[in-house]
């Protein structure tokens, strides 16, 4: 037993060992080769796609606010508040015992302020409008020209845009004085927006400045409410969070030949990955290999979608922050557009700065997907079926704003590109 | 009582304690002031550095692992376990590290020579486990490559780890006083994993970009044979010889990996030693080795063989010292080895001087219960401008029951 145990010891005593290494690279008995390959988008891509409408502009964090931006784009901000508190809590006259419920208060005023980005914006003035929407509308789905578009009908607006409004208050912001502004609102206005039951309700803010696009990173209406419990009582409360959208026009332009997405409602570039067995990387890979080169998982050491850089179709939806973009398979592509995707499975890159998109176009742009492209070309059974080899390139994250990228698409000089790497060898040998 | 039950009730708890302590002895001096076998760059040439299952004993004596006086048990020759009247099992731990030039240190471990005797019938039959070739090393190469018109930094790094054995089954036996034989039959065992892989900058290639890797795992097969004679001519001489005959060494791709069989046609081993008293307490051993490795260097795909690999030494063993009423030899010794793989055309070889000690913990009147063997080895190998010097320990741990 003592012995056995005094093996044992010696085994794990001697456990860190150290190799000894010859930097002689002429020891190294494998004969590698490590080449380009460029394969142009018809070459490994099939049933390309630029399908619009996922999400929609209600699910963007932030509100924009655009007047002739780029000589084009009008954007307002429609805004439904929630109900206001049931109650508030007040000490009656006289009393001693403390606050008590009070379910009647009146709303005797309030406040929209706006906390606006002031990145970037310098030493300009805006005018701003707050308006009293007067028409029924949809928070999901309304748009420019329509209050709602649901199953149950499309409503247009009377007058495009969230028209017509009632005018509540105007304002001038200078974003080198304060990052808010702050809009007056009456009484009765005040307790329409409270009121959960009328459709109609909601405020539209827009600016009259040309060539303005602001940003609403936050949005809260204040009430002063009088309470009846004791009358000679002001007491401010917030309403509760409602739900915030914005309506914009033109709808952004598509071409066959420009890969786009991003947007809200967002678009997205579909295709499915078709990889041939071989691959030619032409003549001077050619005197090194043996061409054709089989394509295998083993050899790829590197994969990715080279593109490059298109100026937005519609500028006023040229992005005016970075961007990123991510690429995830479609999980059951006959279900397109409503098929879920995918965990993304690109390598995360650092995102796309705006001015790729309008004074530096055609900029090279990799996607890598190495581990993806490997698991494609040898499934690892032993986890289930392989990745869908149909793929869709979208904005990260989705939506993320008006900004709409776009890339050069099939059919164009600068198509896309299947830029592989792979290593070949005859093996390695035996001593 | 018989002799044996006289041994067997001295036994007891005294022996156990003493093999753990022989054990724990001999892991810290082999794991002070080094960690590793003297491990070689020459591994890369061939089919690896030649490995010999020598105990610390033959270690410290310069020798070839055969003629030593006594009885004892290693594969290198087969008749020496002929005298072992009790079960008998044995161990040698070996560390060191080499100091390449121009490079870094290396270090590994290794348990070179490990059996198990049973005497029944006045045969003595043994199970052991010896080293054969160590093919544990690496080599990594930077380099900038043109992929796609860009210069890219890359590494390229090969490696094997493994090693191969010989795992035999043998008996031994007395014929008459001065004469003893044995023979062994076993095969050779082993894997070796050999790994090619690349790695690309992604500074210059792109984020993702993954490692290119290529392996081969070979598992060894083959027959192996050895027989032996030891022969005391005169009370104070001994001497022993023994031969090992090996059938085509084959490295096989394990099932799951690609590759072809290679089939290495292995030297008839030639050993002889022996061991001469010259005085009371001192004696000299000297033993020597051949094998003739030019059939293999034909079968092999890269790299050359020597015709004729020699490896000869010798010692000197004083037993008069004792320490806490044990008995301790005091050992020195030389060695000259012909490693028989060419390295990059340039003939190797490797000298070294030794010394070591003996400790016998449980004795009787004649039979040492458990034995601690100490072996040092200062050395260094060469091959054209390829130099590396080593330090290796060697403890072997012997203890027996009946």
């Amino acid at each position: 037993m003592w012995f056995l145990a005094t093996i044992a010891v010696a085994v794990g005593s001697g456990c860190a060992d150290a190799v000894p290494t010859s930097s002689d690279g002429g020891r190294i008995p494998v004969d590698a080769e490590t080449i380009e390959v460029r394969l142009p988008f018809s070459s490994f891509a099939r049933d390309y796609q630029i399908l619009s409408g996922f999400q929609s502009p209600a699910e963007v964090p932030t509100l924009t606010i655009a007047h002739e931006w780029a000589g084009e784009l009008e954007s307002r901000p429609v805004i439904r508040f929630g109900s206001l508190p049931d109650v508030v809590n007040v000490i009656p006259p006289g009393s001693t015992t403390g606050a008590q419920p009070d379910s009647m208060f009146q709303p005797v005023s309030g406040k929209v302020i706006l906390r606006l980005d002031t990145l970037g914006l310098g030493e300009q003035r805006f005018e701003l409008e707050a308006d009293a929407i007067l028409t029924p509308w949809h928070s999901e789905t309304v748009s420019w020209e329509l209050a709602a578009d649901t199953l149950g009908g499309r409503l247009p607006w009377p007058e495009p845009g969230g028209g017509p409004v009632r005018p509540v208050d105007s304002a001038t912001w200078f974003p080198i004085v304060a990052d808010s502004v702050v809009f007056d609102i009456d009484s009765l206005t005040v307790t329409e927006w409270a009121d959960a039951d009328l459709p109609d309700r909601g405020l539209r803010v827009r600016t009259t400045t040309p060539g303005s696009r602001l940003s609403v990173r936050r949005l809260d209406l204040r009430v002063m409410v009088r309470s009846e419990i004791n009358p000679d009582t002001l007491i401010q409360i917030s309403a509760n969070p409602g739900r915030a959208t914005f309506i914009y026009t033109p709808t952004p332009l598509v071409s066959d030949t420009v890969l786009m997405v991003g947007g809200a409602p967002a678009a997205r570039a579909l295709f499915r990955i078709e990889l041939p067995e071989t691959v030619d990387p032409g003549p001077e890979a050619c005197a090194r290999v043996s061409c054709p080169v089989s394509l295998s998982a083993d050899r790829l050491l590197f994969a990715s979608l080279a593109l490059r850089t298109f100026p937005t179709l519609s500028p006023g939806f040229a992005p005016v922050d970075s961007v990123a973009v991510q690429v995830r398979p479609v999980l059951a592509p006959p279900r397109l557009p409503r098929s879920p995707l995918s965990a993304p499975i690109q390598v995360a890159g650092p995102p796309l700065p705006p001015e790729w998109f309008s004074t530096e176009p055609q900029t090279p742009y990799e996607i890598g997907m190495t581990n993806y492209f490997r698991s494609l070309i040898q499934p690892d059974t032993t986890r289930g079926p392989g990745p869908s080899s149909t793929l869709a390139i979208l904005a990260d994250p989705e939506p993320s704003g008006l900004d709409v990228i776009s890339f050069f698409g099939p059919g164009s000089e600068a198509a896309p590109e299947l830029r592989l790497i792979l290593t070949v060898t005859d093996g390695v040998s035996i001593p | 009582m018989s002799r044996r039950g006289r041994i067997g009730a001295k036994m007891g708890s005294e022996l156990v304690r003493s093999a753990a302590l022989a054990g724990a002895i001999a892991l810290t001096v082999t794991a002070y002031p080094s960690r590793g076998n003297a491990q070689s760059l020459l591994a890369a040439d061939g089919l690896g550095l030649l490995s010999e299952p020598l105990d610390a004993r033959s270690r410290a004596l310069g020798g070839a692992g055969i003629g030593l006086s006594g009885s004892y048990l290693t594969e290198r020759d087969p008749a020496a376990s002929a005298g072992l009247l009790l079960s008998t099992a044995t161990m040698t731990f070996q560390t060191g590290a080499s100091s390449i030039e121009g490079g870094e240190t290396a270090g590994h471990t290794r348990f070179p020579n490990i059996g198990v005797s049973y005497p029944y019938g006045g045969n003595v039959f043994a199970v052991r486990v010896a080293s054969f070739l160590d093919q544990e090393w690496e080599a990594v190469s930077e380099q900038t490559l043109d992929i796609g018109g860009r210069s890219v930094n890359s590494v390229d790094r090969f490696r094997s780890t493994g090693g191969i054995a010989r795992v035999t089954v043998g008996w031994s036996r007395q014929i008459v006083q001065s004469l003893s034989a044995g023979v062994t039959f076993g095969t050779y065992a082993g894997t070796t994993r050999r790994t090619f892989s690349r790695s690309l900058d992604p500074e210059t290639v792109g984020s993702g970009v993954e490692a290119f890797t290529s392996g081969l795992r070979l598992q060894a097969s083959g027959i192996v044979v050895g027989a032996g004679l030891g022969w005391d001519p005169i009370p104070l001489v001994h001497v022993a010889g023994a031969f090992t005959w090996s059938d085509d060494l084959k490295l096989s791709p394990s099932e799951g990996t690609a590759g072809r069989e290679g089939v290495y046609r292995m030297p008839l081993e030639l050993r002889g030693g022996g061991t001469v008293t010259l005085t009371s307490g001192l004696a000299l051993h000297l033993g020597v080795t051949y094998a003739d490795w030019s059939d293999t260097g034909a079968d092999l795909a890269v790299g050359t063989t020597r015709d004729s690999a020699w490896s000869y030494g010798g010692g000197l063993e004083w037993s008069g010292g004792t320490l806490l009423g044990r008995t301790v030899p005091i050992r020195i010794g030389a060695r000259h080895r012909d490693l028989p793989f060419d390295s990059n055309g340039d003939r190797a070889t490797e000298r070294s001087l030794s010394g070591g000690l003996g400790f016998d913990l449980v004795e009787t009147e004649t039979l040492p219960l458990a034995r601690l063997e100490f072996g040092v080895e200062r050395g260094s190998r060469k091959a054209g401008p390829l130099t590396e010097d080593y330090w290796r320990t060697t403890a072997s741990v012997r203890v027996a029951a009946g």
